[in-house]
């Protein structure tokens, strides 16, 4: 095998390891295989979740504003799924490629995205490595002046607000302790979470 | 077989093979989605075939170059890799230690769908080009075809300076 080959099933492998993971395929292709039968049903199934404020992780046809379709549960598990791939469009200001392919996690409403400059974060911070983190709105609110954010181990634990950074352009994302962080960004009239997943130097050091 | 069961021991991988395929999270669970619907919706028939996964990928891959057809009226690729590596810059942001470990990656979303698919099918399945002729729908000569001017064009934006390339 020549190198060119070798880098190829290198890289490869190291895709198909940040394939997205949909835990009920099967059940998602019954459910997008009747509703495609009939439209009635379709939003009635709608109406029925939206009535009951929960999502279920039904694929939209039509995409949210970063083209990703939206399966929230009520109170899914802390899980941090960071996308290696492709910015959204609304992302890519500030980057000199058109297509930037950068690592990035997205919020559950698919509005916001923090694009992860040091690739994983680490805690405490690595000496090398800063927990460089850009978040990029899509819609901003209208008075980011009331945008706070808490973050709570596994999404449970007790409430942390002190030293989280204001989720606005750069900023450096120190978390209290190794664990998946639920980052709860609230504003005048909105609410949103994004899930980080904090690693201990050790493990933010091995290579992917 | 059930439809089910099919899901369960292969779903995973049709996950990783359809990420590979596009590099796209989105697209990817797009297509894993469509072959499993179209599969689904005949499933006694395919299920009766000696390799439904054959077929199902088969739906999936086909359906990646119809969207990188109708994507290509659009957009142009390019042979630039836009950002420097971390060797060219220096390094020192971590930002650029990412891009050098993508550059493979970006370097494959120079390649034609048919070139890709043909480099994944090898080099990631495992296929011989009899089997990626059967996935593709096309011979084997065409399947080398793709493999070669595939890694002539990866060899070309990875090292431009060993092979210059004219303009496609």
């Amino acid at each position: 095998m020549n190198d060119l080959e070798d880098q190829l099933a290198g890289a490869f492998e190291r895709l198909a390891e940040q394939a997205p993971h949909h835990a009920d395929l099967a059940g998602t292709t019954r459910r997008r295989a009747r509703r495609r039968r009939g439209n009635t049903l379709a939003a009635f199934m709608a109406a029925s979740v939206a009535a009951a404020g929960t999502v279920l992780a039904v694929t939209s046809d039509r995409p949210g504003p970063s083209g990703t379709d939206i399966g929230i549960a009520a109170s899914p598990p802390c899980q941090s799924d960071v996308t290696r791939a492709v910015l959204p469009e609304w992302a890519r200001a500030g980057f000199s490629d058109r297509r930037p392919v950068m690592p990035f996690v997205t919020s559950a409403s698919g509005n916001v995205v923090g694009i992860l400059f040091g690739d994983r974060l680490s805690s405490p911070p690595r000496a090398d490595v800063a927990n460089k983190v850009l978040w990029v709105w899509h819609d901003l609110p209208a008075d980011t002046t009331t945008l706070h954010a808490t973050a709570r181990l596994n999404g449970t634990g007790p409430a942390v607000t002190t030293g989280l950074p204001t989720p606005l352009g750069p900023s450096y994302v120190d978390l209290p302790g190794p664990g998946c962080w639920r980052l709860t960004l609230t504003w005048a009239g909105g609410k949103d979470t994004i899930d980080l997943q904090a690693l201990s130097p050790q493990d933010a050091a091995r290579p992917s | 077989m059930e439809f089910e069961e099919y899901v369960a021991a292969r779903g995973r991988a049709l996950e990783r093979y359809a990420f590979v395929l596009t590099g796209d999270r989105q697209r990817s669970q797009d297509l894993v989605q469509i072959a499993l619907l179209k599969a689904y919706r005949r499933w006694r028939q395919v299920a009766r075939v000696e390799h439904p996964d054959a077929y199902v990928r088969r739906i999936l891959t086909t359906s990646y170059l119809d969207w990188r057809r109708r994507r290509s009226s659009t957009e142009q690729t390019t042979g630039d890799l836009p950002e420097p590596s971390a060797e060219a810059s220096g390094g020192g942001d971590p930002a650029d230690q990412v891009v050098l470990r993508d550059e493979v990656l970006r370097a494959l979303a120079t390649l034609t769908p048919h070139q890709r698919a043909v480099l994944v099918l090898r080099h990631y399945e495992g296929y011989d080009d009899v089997a990626i002729g059967a996935v593709l729908g096309c011979s084997e000569v065409t399947v080398r075809s793709h493999a070669t001017r595939g890694a002539q064009r990866l060899r070309a934006v990875l090292d431009p300076s060993s092979q210059p390339e004219a303009p496609r």
